[in-house]
């Protein structure tokens, strides 16, 4: 049983608590899931319960089994497995992962045999054991941190974001994991935007704002139900028929990288100016490769593609033209002031001060970061980097406009946020906008048609899922 | 069109063949490669530099390197010995400045050699098992994260560069070659690389203390052989591995199959 | 959230020696990239003594470079790139060591231009030490070892004087983004 009682925790750094009187209890067996926007102090929460944090501004007391526990004692009662499964794990072998925990608090070498097979046998990885990391997807290197962290034998388990980059395969696979360790006893502890998919494990819901729990309940709330906020959908004005010639036009199409099989395999497709586009399919299918290939950034291997009128154009003859916002689009960010950022392709294309400094106060509003505009962008939150980055790659008003996951690491209030920015970019602009994910739109009304990638292919709409 | 990797045999890389000096133990090769090396130094008269040469050659080829490997390895010193022969003559005038240049030129190359011979033999991960004993771990410890992390940094580099490259960025081979576009090598992706980095260093660190890396003075170490030979027996024997319905598994205190009580 | 504790040589956290490893990385991918694209030696300097002095800013401790230099050695051994064999090693290491001996003399060096550039042109001097040293044993006179040394290192120190040049502009934007404290060395 895990007990935490007026829990509170300020940051050095903070004037304001991160966590305020934070009280519950976890029995062996059950699975919490805790629910809030972003900042609310979820992960700190976690961190906290983890004995991560700095112990002199921790207050309030955090029980295991009826007795307080020390560090060490911690290390191995519970387990926390982060919400970024690539910096999670720091080895370059499945065995190593899973040994790196028991090695580190000297767990004799025949204990930690048995250890490593439980473990990967926990979470159906056994048969990986001496493969390189590097190769797995996304739910299977989270099912790996779950694995290094299930060999230290914990009696609880935390878990930061789990889903954030995993698609639906990759959360029934987590969930049957999940599933597995609750009856075996574990406590297990979520913390999590989109609750969807562990609806049926999950046996008290903990909503969380501002450091603290402001209800408890036993059935999923509305709210982070599909990633969705309690707003109503996007509106949107319905597109005009175009006839005009299409912005984008794929005829078989085929891309593959040296060493591996094609990643496209006759692709073909066509977007019309204007179009709100929603390209849909499993973490590998193809879509990031698709997207590239539309930017100009990889030329194809066969087929024809011309993007707004240029045969197989290359990175540089697109400027301007399409934009494409990768996933964790904060990357990018480099500059002193957001303005400066979202000014540089501006000034990269030579158009006159005067309409840089025009088009970079549209851009700040339409992205709702003109508040921000003197602000640096690397001192911003992950939201607002988020929308600057947007604001960066849409201020050359481009014809078409690329998101690749886009909507990774924001919750749902966040999300919809989004949506709304891109449908009055669509609106103003007349932008043609594809949104690649592994899941359904916040808005599933959002888009004006669904393109389903399969195995690099786009499967016929009367075969698609969605 | 299909894309090529630009595929090269680097000198010094790992041969995967099967020769008597694959089959020493890495210490006994670190320690005959130092010996042979210091010898090579040191002589000065022919007939033991003669002999020092026939020796490096023959642990080179014993090795089941190629003329091809040869060439690879040592085709990095051909500037430093024309350099060396031209300053010998300049000095000492020609032709008596030709043999001290092509054998202090010899010398040298060869002293290289029982390293490479090293490293063409020795596999990373038998070096790392070596280095246990006499590094400490925490040094190991960022040394294989570092390794770890060189692929996701190299994707990274690849994927910052192309986003910014779709803004403006000139971040090209060509562009990177003129000093005028240096600016966008570092602003555009080496300051969002480092960010990143630290970020990474960030949760790594976080990952690593979460499982008591650095708790203690030392820790154990499993042995990859013995894993696969306990698995194969246990999979033999049709032992279970943590069979849930049993109510066997990840739990603190259970009974293994043989009846031993194992705690964490 | 950022452990204070420190985990290596009784000065590095556990974060800052991580740090310190991706740099080390950095040095390794830029090496293995500039050979394969542009096949011009001496170019490798340049990104070398950047994240070099680069490792002392951002870790502004005695040792960050030297720690730096060591792990980029190993890791160029263990990924094959060592032409010259594990004696590459050195060539990491020294101009590193002179950087640490830099940083405890002008603790702030890597902020200010000039001071970058002689501390960098003259650790990347180091650089031809341990061929000369060879030579030397291998029975060569001092003043070929000098002339060829001089000759060699030349392209080094220029690249190596110009790589760290973009170092103090990167350290200030780090600082003025709050990603490294504002104080410099220990």
């Amino acid at each position: 049983m895990l007990t935490v009682t007026n829990l509170s925790y300020t940051y050095p750094e903070e004037h304001q608590p991160s966590l305020k009187d934070i009280s519950f209890t976890v029995a062996g067996g059950e699975c919490v899931c805790f629910n809030g926007h972003s900042g609310c102090g979820k992960t700190t929460l976690l961190l906290a319960l983890k004995g991560l944090l700095a112990e002199e501004n921790l207050e309030g007391t955090i029980k295991y089994g009826g007795a307080p526990m020390n560090r060490e004692e911690i290390l191995a009662a519970v387990g926390l497995v982060f919400q970024n499964a690539e910096s999670q794990l720091l080895c370059s072998t499945v065995f190593d992962e899973v040994a790196f925990g028991p090695e580190n608090i000297c767990i004799p070498p025949a204990e930690i045999y048995q250890r490593i097979v439980e473990s990967l046998t926990a979470v159906d990885l056994l048969e990986f054991g001496n493969r390189n990391v590097e190769r797995f997807s996304a739910g299977q290197k989270q099912r790996l941190c779950i694995a290094s962290v299930l060999s230290m034998h914990p009696r609880v388990i935390l878990l930061d974001e789990p889903t954030s980059q995993l698609d639906g395969k990759g959360k029934s696979d987590l969930l049957k994991t999940l599933r597995l360790l609750k009856s075996q006893g574990i406590s297990i502890i979520i913390a999590e935007h989109n609750i969807e998919p562990f609806t049926g494990i999950i046996d008290r819901y903990y909503l969380m704002a501002a450091g603290e729990i402001t209800s408890v309940q036993d059935h999923a709330p509305e709210e982070y139900r599909y990633g969705y906020g309690t707003s109503t959908p996007v509106e949107r004005r319905k597109r005009p028929a175009d006839s005009s010639e299409p912005l984008v036009s794929a005829d078989s199409v085929f891309v593959s990288y040296a060493g591996s099989a094609n990643i496209l395999n006759s692709v073909s497709l066509e977007i019309m100016p204007g179009e709100l586009l929603h390209l849909y399919g499993e973490n590998g299918c193809g879509k990031s490769t698709l997207l590239k290939t539309m930017a100009g950034a990889i030329r194809p291997d066969s087929g024809l593609l011309t993007i707004s009128g240029r045969d197989f154009p290359k990175a540089g003859g697109l400027l301007g033209i399409v934009a494409l916002l990768f996933q964790n689009p904060q990357r990018q960010l480099f500059e002193d002031t957001v303005q400066d950022e979202i000014a540089f392709t501006l000034k990269r294309l030579e158009l006159p001060t005067e309409k840089i400094e025009r088009t970079v106060e549209f851009t700040l509003t339409l992205c709702e970061v003109i508040h921000l505009k003197d602000r640096l962008p690397l001192t911003l939150s992950f939201g607002e980097q988020h929308r600057v980055a947007l604001a960066s790659v849409i201020a050359p008003d481009p014809k078409l406009l690329l998101l690749d996951e886009p909507f990774a690491g924001l919750d749902p209030t966040q999300r919809l946020r989004l949506l709304k920015i891109l449908t009055r970019l669509r609106e103003e602009s007349n932008t043609a906008i594809v949104i690649a994910s592994h899941d359904p739109l916040p808005d599933p009304c959002w888009a004006d048609r669904i393109i389903t990638m399969q195995n690099g292919e786009i499967v016929p709409p009367e075969v698609s899922p969605l | 069109m299909r894309r090529r990797m630009t595929g090269s045999d680097y000198a010094c890389q790992y041969r995967a063949v099967d020769s008597p000096v694959h089959r020493l133990p890495a210490g006994w090769k670190m320690l005959i490669s130092t010996a042979l090396s210091v010898w090579i130094l040191v002589v000065r008269e022919p007939t033991p530099l003669f002999l020092a040469t026939v020796s490096c050659l023959l642990y080179y080829f014993l090795a089941r390197l190629t003329v091809r490997d040869f060439w690879r390895d040592t085709r990095y010193f051909l500037v430093q010995f024309c350099i060396l022969i031209s300053l010998f003559v300049y000095r000492e005038g020609y032709p008596a400045g030709v043999w001290p240049g092509v054998r202090t030129s010899l010398q040298i190359v060869l002293f290289f050699i029982p390293g490479i011979v090293f490293l063409r033999t020795t596999q990373v991960s038998s070096m790392m098992k070596g280095l246990r004993k006499v590094v400490p771990y925490r040094i190991l410890f960022l040394l294989f994260t570092s390794l770890r992390f060189v692929p996701f940094f190299a994707r990274e580099m690849q994927e910052i560069s192309m986003a910014q490259k779709l803004r403006g960025a000139r971040l090209s081979p060509t562009e990177a070659s003129r000093p005028v576009f240096w600016r966008d090598i570092f602003s555009c992706l080496v300051l969002p690389l480092l960010v990143r980095a630290m970020k990474t260093a960030d949760e790594a660190a976080l990952s690593a203390q979460a499982r008591g890396m650095g708790s203690r003075s030392e820790r154990t170490y499993y042995d990859v052989r013995e894993l696969e030979a306990y698995l194969a027996t246990h999979q033999k024997d049709g032992i279970a591995t943590a069979d849930p319905k049993n109510g066997e598994g990840i739990c603190p205190a259970r009974t293994s199959s043989g009846g031993e009580t194992l705690t964490k | 959230m950022k452990s204070t504790v420190n985990f290596l040589w009784n000065r590095f956290t556990m974060r800052e020696a991580l740090l310190l490893g991706f740099c080390a990385t950095f040095i390794v991918l830029t090496k293995a990239t500039l050979r394969m694209k542009l096949g011009i030696s001496g170019h490798s300097m340049l990104f070398l003594m950047f994240f070099l002095v680069l490792a002392r800013g951002i870790v502004p401790k005695t040792g960050a470079a030297v720690l730096t230099g060591l792990l980029a050695g190993a890791i160029s051994i263990a990924l094959g790139l060592a032409h010259k064999g594990p004696i590459i090693m050195l060539n990491f290491v020294l101009p590193a060591l002179v950087l640490d001996c830099g940083g405890i003399f002008l603790p702030n060096f890597m902020t200010r231009y000039l001071s970058c550039i002689i501390i960098s042109g003259l650790a990347a001097a180091t650089k031809g030490v341990s061929g000369a040293l060879i030579e030397l044993f291998a029975g060569a006179p001092m003043d070929i070892v000098l002339v060829k040394g001089f000759f060699e290192s030349l392209g080094g120190i220029i690249f190596g004087a110009l790589g760290s040049l973009a170092v103090p502009a990167i350290i200030r934007k780090l600082q003025t983004n709050r990603l490294i404290p504002s104080s410099n060395g220990k």
